[in-house]
């Protein structure tokens, strides 16, 4: 098998939208820059098919598009996970660079006339939504970032990251479908490597039917916390509302132009749950539909026939820049919003924070550096960072703090153990030996299933100890897990940072004694709301026996 | 299933492989044309389709996606 070996100053572990932003900003300090991706830069991660909305206030006035609306907003809003020092750090103060950057890339925000087309929903005081064509944001990036002399490792994926005295001094990876195996060697590292998206049931069956990018399966919290980073907010559930059977993004679009949620008996619905009604967080409108589901008054349906016909058509060919194969889906199935109802349904769970504005993942403080020293995350993976802003800000904050960190340090960086690299190449090739037997899918779905069951919208202590001992179980088939090709073999890598992700969402969940964020985190035990002892940051880190590990880190709000 | 790639309109450019997130297409070098070798591995993104440059892939959806009957398992 070959092996090649790279030395730079920054290794990049994730190429969608914060990792290429970091890697520009790092370029522009002068730093030599490695990016490793599953996929090819120009189409990968989550933004890779189009995007279409950008959260920003840009002070033109009114309070609520002000620096401290938007604080006021996510402290209220993610209050008891968000660390506000670490927003104004990580967003706040890059907005102005993020944008930027859209407009030195060539993928505007604005419209013709250079004005901003601005919606409002998710129970946000005001239209911090900027929508904008974002079809060709991804494959623009990526030639910004081959431009600048960013050295790319398309179709490489990280096995894991290689740390020698609790110090990651680069990664080892392998290519996925010639094999060859790549150490890079390097001064700092950047996780940018988004959520984890692939690890509930899909409600369809079809595992890659997500949401969000089924590519993303928290590789880099895994590596994270086997490196020794603490893990936060991971035990939240995300939900959002999706055309029933296709997990698309957009419906929020006509949610917030004023569709109407109906049941089966032609019941509007949303008002008994939340007094926004359909104006309200993401997590209710989730929890409503399941709530009529569960109590069989469905289908339930999205009702945009009252709306202006032709501002809802402009809406129906403009949904395809954020899913390009919505408009797709409504002409193959006949529907046509200004006269039919549309059925709906929650999605799959993801591993996800609160809102639009706090995320879950690898803990980072206002440098997007994580308690391991050299080891720094941004993005989606971050635990502080959520959605498209904050994948761009993070990832230009995280390009400055890993340069800063990279020219402090002299030479070519921490040596790299040749017995680590050794160690770790066997452990990544062995699911291809001949003796192997299990598919991943089949233990992909099993995990799946586990953590449908268990930490769902409706948490227990008794139920997610049941899931823990399912993983103890899952455990015991690890090793038969087999793979005959280097694609499989990368899909393989996935389900194991899956199931070590999943640990940690149990561990984390099962220590807030408490419910937060309705069916983000409810649990049957603990039905209340407890700020007297829950405010603040369930994390978790391995323990001298590489176990999950749960500390509490409380947070003062005003 | 999805997508659909027509083999009369593919030119065998190699775009649609290197477009796909989830590396479900692949170049068949033999016959010179891009194939769909992980069907149920796609993510329904449109990258493969709004990339290439000869409009030559259609998007096809299967059927739990085409008829939505089912509970949610939540």
């Amino acid at each position: 098998m070959n092996q090649k070996h790279l030395e730079t100053d920054i290794l990049i572990i994730g190429g969608g939208v914060a990792g290429l932003n970091a890697a520009l900003t790092a370029r522009e300090a002068g730093q030599e820059v490695v990016i490793m991706d599953k996929a090819v830069i120009e189409r990968s991660g989550h933004t890779s098919g189009g995007i279409d909305h950008f959260a920003a206030y840009l002070d033109t006035g009114p309070a609520w598009d002000t620096r401290p609306a938007y604080l006021d907003f996510t402290g209220r809003s993610a209050r008891g996970v968000t660390d506000l020092s670490v927003v104004e750090k990580v967003y706040c103060d890059e907005l102005k660079a993020a944008i930027q950057r859209f407009e030195d890339i060539g993928c505007t925000l604005r419209k013709s006339d250079g004005s901003y087309y601005r919606t409002q929903s998710f129970g946000q005081p005001g239209p911090w939504w900027i929508n904008f064509n974002g079809k060709r944001m991804k494959p623009l990036l990526g030639k910004a970032v081959r431009k600048a002399g960013c050295r790319v490792l398309d179709r490489v994926v990280t096995a894991d990251l290689l740390v020698h005295d609790g110090i990651p001094c680069g990664a080892a990876g392998f290519h996925i479908r010639e094999g060859t195996f790549y150490v890079v060697q390097s001064k700092a590292v950047l996780l940018t490597t988004g959520g984890t998206n692939r690890i509930y049931q899909n409600p369809t069956g079809l595992s890659f039917n997500c949401w969000m990018c089924p590519a993303n399966t928290g590789d880099g919290e895994a590596m994270a916390f086997r490196a020794g980073a603490r893990l936060a907010n991971v035990e939240f559930l995300r939900m959002t509302v999706v055309p029933k059977g296709f997990s698309a993004p957009g419906l929020n679009a006509l949610v917030g132009m004023g569709g109407k949620l109906i049941n089966g008996m032609g019941e509007e619905f949303m008002e008994r749950y939340d007094p926004m009604g359909i104006k309200g967080a993401r997590h209710k409108l989730a929890h409503a539909i399941l709530t009529e589901l569960k109590a069989h008054r469905g289908p339930v349906y999205v009702d945009c026939r009252h709306l202006d016909p032709d501002a809802l058509r402009h809406l129906i060919e403009t949904l395809g820049y954020d899913k390009d194969t919505l408009p797709d889906y409504f002409k193959q199935k006949g529907i046509d919003l200004t006269r039919d109802l549309m059925e709906i349904a929650a999605s799959e769970g993801m591993q996800g924070g609160p809102n639009e504005v706090c995320g879950s993942g690898i803990k980072i403080d206002p440098d997007c550096a994580t308690n391991v020293p050299g080891l720094f995350a941004g993005g989606n993976s971050a635990d502080q960072c959520r959605s498209l802003h904050m994948a761009v800000t993070s990832g230009i904050r995280a390009g400055r703090t890993t340069s800063a960190y990279a020219a402090r340090m002299s030479g070519s960086g921490p040596p790299i153990p040749e017995r680590l690299v050794k160690e770790i190449k066997e452990r990544v090739f062995s699911p291809m030996q001949e003796s192997r037997s299990l598919s991943w899918r089949e233990f992909e779905d099993v995990l799946q299933r586990t953590l449908t069951e268990g930490m769902g919208p409706v948490r227990s202590e008794w139920g997610m100890k049941k899931a823990w001992q399912n993983l103890d179980l899952l455990d015991q088939w690890k090793d038969q897990v087999s793979a005959k090709t280097y694609h499989d073999l990368c899909r393989s890598q996935e389900v194991y940072n899956m199931i070590t992700v999943a640990r940690c969402m149990i561990t984390a969940a099962l220590h807030r004694k408490e419910s937060r964020f309705g069916q983000c985190h409810y649990r049957l035990d603990f039905p209340e709301t407890d700020d007297r002892n829950w405010l603040g940051q369930v994390t978790v880190m391995k323990d001298a026996e590489g176990k999950a590990k749960p500390v509490f880190l409380p947070i003062q709000y005003e | 299933m999805p997508p659909l790639i027509s083999q009369e309109l593919c030119t065998g450019c190699g775009t649609c492989e290197d477009s796909c997130p989830l590396d479900v297409i692949y170049m068949d070098h033999e016959e010179n044309k891009s194939y769909v070798k992980y069907p149920e591995e796609c993510w329904h993104c449109g990258s493969c389709r709004q990339d290439c440059p000869e409009g030559a892939i259609e998007i096809r959806f299967p059927l739990r996606i085409m008829v939505s009957a089912g509970v949610v398992p939540y």
